[in-house]
């Protein structure tokens, strides 16, 4: 993933007891920061994180939600950032995603 | 604040029942909006309609969360201030030793301090009994038939076992019954080294023990001792009605892995021909020996659940759409070509990395996954999706609940064809349905209701309500049915054949013509319901000492737009919207005014959805000048100008009654 220089995920979603979910990914150097502690990463796992995402709108909205559960994960690139947003909807495979993170 | 939360939440589990109890509370708050002279109609409809509120273990969950986050806050909170240390993490660190805090229930400190206490203990007699009592009350908690001395010969039982709920404190019973209780206190002591070796590198198993009789860490002892009294605190209050709702959300969960699990190897069963033979036969193995398939290539090219992507997937025209899209990033071209390569890998042409090389292979070409295929395996994914879904919902309590509620009426749609839908969707809605009485046919809308936010439950609630006050039956025949909802008619039939199962995937039906001008007028007469209701102290499942309106809406967020003409004609509005009233508001406006006002109205909403009306609004508020903006505006404008021409009617109508 040559073209992706850094991923960003942040998520206020109850997977865990933390409030929100916080992580940097970086393609280049398989590393991964959560909640600013560094840990390794499989240029495999980078792949399945692709996978999941590059088949989302970039954006999931439900209005009529009011306190929403909200994501976040941003593509930065050479030229540019991608932003994929969610408020209260969510991409069919977003427990999927919720299995990557929780692989971590 | 923690308090009021968990009575929120168990306000809302028992919704049903609170809703189910309070009709004559709903009669009276719409009598006294609409009129005493109203009551008896506002009565039949209310007794007639079948109400049925619900929420989904993904609630439940959140909830859980939210409270259990907001008790954490408010304890550390406590604590600390009691010993004047601020906010700040890392000033916190240096008073517990490094230790860090995740929130109330997860901190390392706890177990450290456990630790403390029983080395401070003289004796190794007494440290072993200490150790063992603490370890028994715990348990006693939960298993109130097992004696004190039952416990120290060990005699505890499975059934027993499975009665605690914190894992941790379960595998620390487990451990005692396995060792002995001095293998308790050595393996506490390790862990509590290697927690405090990080910010006390001098500690070690060897010397804990006496830096600990030495009042090294007495300061952390005392934060520990402040924090052992808050968790009583929270064991006291909290614990026990949380752990009940995390044992149900935990079973729910497992019902929902076995039902997912079941039906992907369904699903596998049906799709393993597109598989190479190999993987084909290991499949058939794995299903006849084990719960699980997990091989690799399957999950790589069928997905390893239902809900996966596949690598199939980037075979499909979007992906196609992509590739060959200049403004679509490179990232993403490099997934798309990457699973395909993968494919084609699998399938044994191995062309090395680079894409156009397989592109160009006959080879490939001659295996390349059609439309047909991907169909085949999308159709195929959905439908045991479906199934899933249908078989999750009904099997829980919830579910069997509405259904026990429905025995006994002779309605048209049956349960089990509209509910396994309103639970895959979380809708909130008015269903339109009949029962058969003394041979008539009656209207008994059902009223779905998802119980989710936690605020405007009741907001959701007399929005919906509100829809059954203004519903007109005109006729029914069979199971087709004609009726008005706000200011549409709709003729449709109603889904009575419950032997097909219900499609829970099927998408929204098409927006009627009236119906998005409605839904803004539904909700605005809602708000003022809720209004009036909330000012007399009267709150049915929101929370009277915390309810926050936030005051934002799908269907309200372009109400400017239509402003004046709600503010000019809202009686006759209100009066429109019942009885077959129409005629009363288009005979002032003009039925061909009112038409251009919805449907402009409808091309708004639909021209900004989703980001471009976040967009628009962030646009708006700053007063960027932009394309969006600007056509934005063009809509305003015109529909002032509907306004306009429905003013100048009604006074050409006025004119023409005075003269007449």
């Amino acid at each position: 993933m040559n073209s992706v220089n850094q991923i960003e995920i942040r998520i206020t979603y109850p997977i865990n007891t933390n409030k929100n979910i916080e992580l940097f990914v970086v393609p280049n150097t398989l590393k991964v920061y959560i909640h600013g502690q560094e840990k390794e990463i499989e240029a495999g796992m980078i792949d399945r994180l692709m996978d999941i995402i590059c088949k989302w709108d970039y954006e999931y909205i439900d209005d009529s939600v009011l306190d929403a559960t909200t994501f976040s994960v941003k593509v930065y690139t050479n030229s540019g950032m991608d932003r994929y947003f969610g408020s209260g909807k969510y991409p069919d495979n977003f427990d999927t995603f919720l299995e990557w993170i929780r692989d971590l | 604040m923690s308090k009021e939360l968990m009575n929120n939440i168990e306000r809302k589990i028992n919704s049903p029942q609170i809703l189910n109890n309070s009709i004559q509370t709903m009669i009276d708050i719409f009598t006294k909006f609409y009129g005493e002279e109203n009551r008896d109609y506002i009565t039949e409809k209310f007794h007639h309609m079948i109400l049925f509120s619900y929420y989904d273990e993904k609630d439940l969950e959140k909830w859980l969360f939210r409270l259990k986050t907001n008790i954490s806050d408010q304890f550390l909170e406590e604590v600390f201030h009691n010993f004047e240390i601020g906010t700040d993490e890392n000033e916190r660190k240096k008073h517990t030793m490094g230790l860090p805090i995740y929130s109330f229930e997860h901190y390392p400190i706890n177990n450290v301090c456990n630790y403390i206490r029983i080395a401070k203990i003289k004796s190794k007699e007494e440290q072993e009994e200490y150790a063992r009592l603490k370890l028994y009350n715990y348990l006693k908690e939960w298993v109130s038939d097992i004696s004190y001395e039952d416990f120290k010969d060990k005699k505890v039982t499975k059934e027993q076992l499975d009665k605690l709920p914190l894992p941790i404190t379960k595998s620390n019973i487990e451990y005692y019954l396995e060792f002995d209780i001095e293998d308790v206190i050595e393996f506490e002591k390790d862990l509590s080294v290697e927690e405090l070796e990080a910010w006390y590198s001098d500690v070690t198993p060897s010397n804990i023990d006496e830096l600990i009789q030495e009042g090294t860490f007495d300061k952390l002892l005392e934060i520990g001792d402040a924090f052992q009294k808050k968790y009583e605190e929270y064991h006291t209050n909290y614990e026990k009605r949380i752990n009940q709702y995390e044992a149900i959300l935990e079973k729910e969960k497992e019902l929902h892995d076995k039902i997912e699990s079941k039906y992907y190897k369904a699903y596998l069963l049906e799709t393993k021909k597109y598989l190479n033979q190999e993987d084909q036969e290991r499949i058939d193995r794995e299903l006849a020996s084990s719960e699980t398939v997990n091989i690799y290539n399957v999950s790589l090219v069928l997905g390893s659940c239902l809900k996966d992507t596949r690598c199939i997937d980037f075979f499909d025209e979007a992906s196609e759409a992509d590739l060959k899209n200049p403004t679509i990033k490179e990232y993403r071209k490099e997934t798309i070509q990457r699973n395909r390569i993968r494919f084609f890998q699998y399938k044994g042409i191995n062309l090395g990395n680079h894409y156009e090389d397989y592109v160009n292979s006959d080879e490939c070409k001659k295996i390349w996954p059609d439309e047909e295929m991907l169909t085949d395996i999308r159709n195929k994914a959905n439908h045991y999706k479906n199934k899933a879904n249908i078989e999750f919902y009904s099997s829980l309590p919830i579910y069997k609940e509405a259904m026990k509620r429905l025995e006994g009426k002779d309605i048209m749609v049956k349960g089990e064809v509209f509910l396994p839908y309103i639970f895959t969707n979380k809708s909130i809605c008015v269903l339109t349905n009949m029962e058969k009485k003394e041979e008539k046919n009656i209207p008994c809308p059902v009223l779905c209701l998802h119980i989710e936010n936690d605020d405007t439950d009741d907001l959701d609630l007399i929005h919906e309500l509100n829809h059954i006050f203004e519903y007109t039956l005109l006729s029914t025949d069979e199971n087709i049915v004609e009726e008005i909802s706000g200011w549409d008619l709709i003729k449709s039939r109603l889904a009575s054949d419950s032997r097909e199962p219900v499609d829970t995937l099927a998408p929204e039906g098409e927006k009627r013509q009236y119906e998005l001008l409605s839904e803004v007028v539904n909700e605005l007469i809602a708000e003022k319901i809720t209004k009036q209701m909330h000012d007399n102290g009267i709150y049915i499942i929101d929370d009277a000492e915390h309810y926050q309106n936030s005051g934002s809406c799908l269907y309200t967020r372009f109400e400017d737009l239509i402003h004046e003409f709600i503010e000019e004609y809202w009686d006759l509005i209100v009066e429109s919207r019942r009885n077959n009233n129409m005629h009363v508001l288009l005979d002032q406006i003009g039925k061909e005014n009112f038409d251009e006002l919805a449907d402009l109205f409808t091309k708004v909403n639909e021209r900004f959805m989703d980001n471009e009306y976040e967009q628009l609004r962030k646009d708006l508020k700053k007063q960027v000048d932009n394309d969006a903006v600007r056509e934005f505006n063009k809509y305003k404008e015109k529909i002032h100008t509907i306004f306009m021409k429905m003013k100048e009617y009604t006074n050409s109508h006025e004119n023409k009654s005075l003269s007449s």
